[in-house]
């Protein structure tokens, strides 16, 4: 049997493209305004923020648990269409902050952002080499896309130690690192279902807590670790919503068969949060410097 | 709310609409569907959960979504219904 996507440790290209290029207007038909497209924080469910805001503070928790401030230079690992760059370029007045994407519609529109201090590169993380070291980084819903299915469970870690150790070299030991992935929560890898591991998100694979831990152990210390499902439930719910409504008023783009896989998919997400079946792991790294006289 | 302003699809019909699907989805006759019975009762997964109330908003003519936890939380198939009805858009009211 041929493999529909090569075995490429940190994430396919063509995997990604299939997931993320299926038009921008599309995504803008149901994403909030800022194109955020990871998920939102709000602070338990008697919050009433609406997605927009409670992205913005999605957004901020991140800037905030790397420290960013004026001055600095960051990394945001799978930068999606920007928003978090904006952020960190708009209020957080970062001097200089480059993303990373695989998709080429996410690349040209950050680009047409053009946002001050702020450049994108179309490169894997696992080929990419920065010029000079980052005070920080971040990435958002990039990590469920590091794995393949067919990987075991140690070379899956071992991918996932590549990552850790990249981010601690590319800040050289001295930046934090703010991750926010989807995890498998109570569902192991073999229930997943086929619909959304073959039809929407082709040769991905989610971690566990512990590949996480395993993974950076050496590397960096735990500071803050939560799962917040619920609001991915949340946030899920309202995506579909918005979707649903952009269907009923023919704004959704001319793929109907699409947007009906979209919807249904995104419903089975906020199923699956809402019980616990899959988590979403919002994590703060800070680096453990190597020893001194180290090699 | 009065009769003039209810949703043409009351919670007994909606229930029996969830009995038939059921019934057909499991291979059961409906009889052996009761409206006492949960959904997890006859091994629903979330998927064919999800897929189960999309059908149901189809047959409804909702454009918006129904809340998943109505079908998720309830513990008889008759609440389910009950919920789902009492949260469905109202026709026009009489002038």
């Amino acid at each position: 049997m041929t493999e529909a996507f090569p075995l490429q440790p940190g994430g396919s290209a063509d995997a990604i493209r299939h997931h993320y290029d299926v038009g921008n207007d599309f995504y803008a038909a149901w994403l909030d305004p800022t194109m955020v497209y990871s998920c939102a924080l709000w602070d338990g469910p008697e919050d009433q923020a609406p997605l927009e805001e409670a992205q913005r503070r999605k957004l901020i928790h991140h800037a905030r648990a790397i420290k960013a401030a004026p001055g600095m230079n960051i990394l945001d690992i799978g930068c999606g269409w920007g928003g978090q760059l904006r952020m960190l370029v708009e209020e957080f007045g970062v001097t200089a902050c480059t993303g990373l994407t695989l998709s080429e519609e996410q690349a040209a529109h950050v680009r047409a952002l053009g946002l001050d201090g702020a450049s994108v590169e179309l490169v894997n993380w696992h080929d990419y080499a920065p010029a000079k070291p980052f005070d920080g980084i971040i990435s958002v819903g990039a990590f469920e896309h590091f794995a393949h299915p067919t990987q075991s469970e140690d070379e899956r870690r071992a991918t996932y130690r590549r990552f850790f150790q990249s981010c601690h070299d590319w800040t050289a030991g001295r930046g934090r690192l703010s991750l926010q992935t989807i995890a498998y929560g109570t569902m192991q890898a073999a229930q997943a279902n086929p619909f959304i591991t073959g039809d929407i998100f082709p040769a991905a694979e989610l971690p566990t807590v512990e590949d996480i831990v395993v993974a950076s152990r050496g590397l960096f210390r735990i500071l803050l670790l939560r799962d917040d499902g619920l609001d991915y439930a949340r946030t899920c719910t309202l995506w579909a919503q918005r979707l649903r409504t952009a269907m009923a008023e023919s704004r959704a783009g001319d793929d109907a068969e699409l947007a009906q896989r979209y919807h249904r998919y995104l419903r089975l997400s906020a199923a699956g949060f809402a019980m616990g079946r899959i988590g979403l792991l919002r994590i703060v790294f800070d680096p453990i410097a190597p020893a001194r006289g180290a090699a | 709310m009065t009769a003039t302003d209810s949703h043409p699809h009351g919670a007994g019909e909606i229930e029996t609409w969830f009995r038939d699907y059921i019934a057909k989805l499991v291979g059961l006759p409906v009889e052996q569907v009761a409206g006492s019975a949960d959904f997890d009762s006859f091994g629903i997964d979330s998927v064919q959960g999800v897929d189960m109330v999309t059908a149901l908003e189809t047959w409804l003519g909702l454009t918006e979504d129904l809340p998943l936890e109505y079908v998720f939380e309830a513990d008889s198939i008759t609440e389910a219904a009950q919920r789902i009805s009492l949260a469905l858009p109202t026709g026009p009211s009489p002038a």
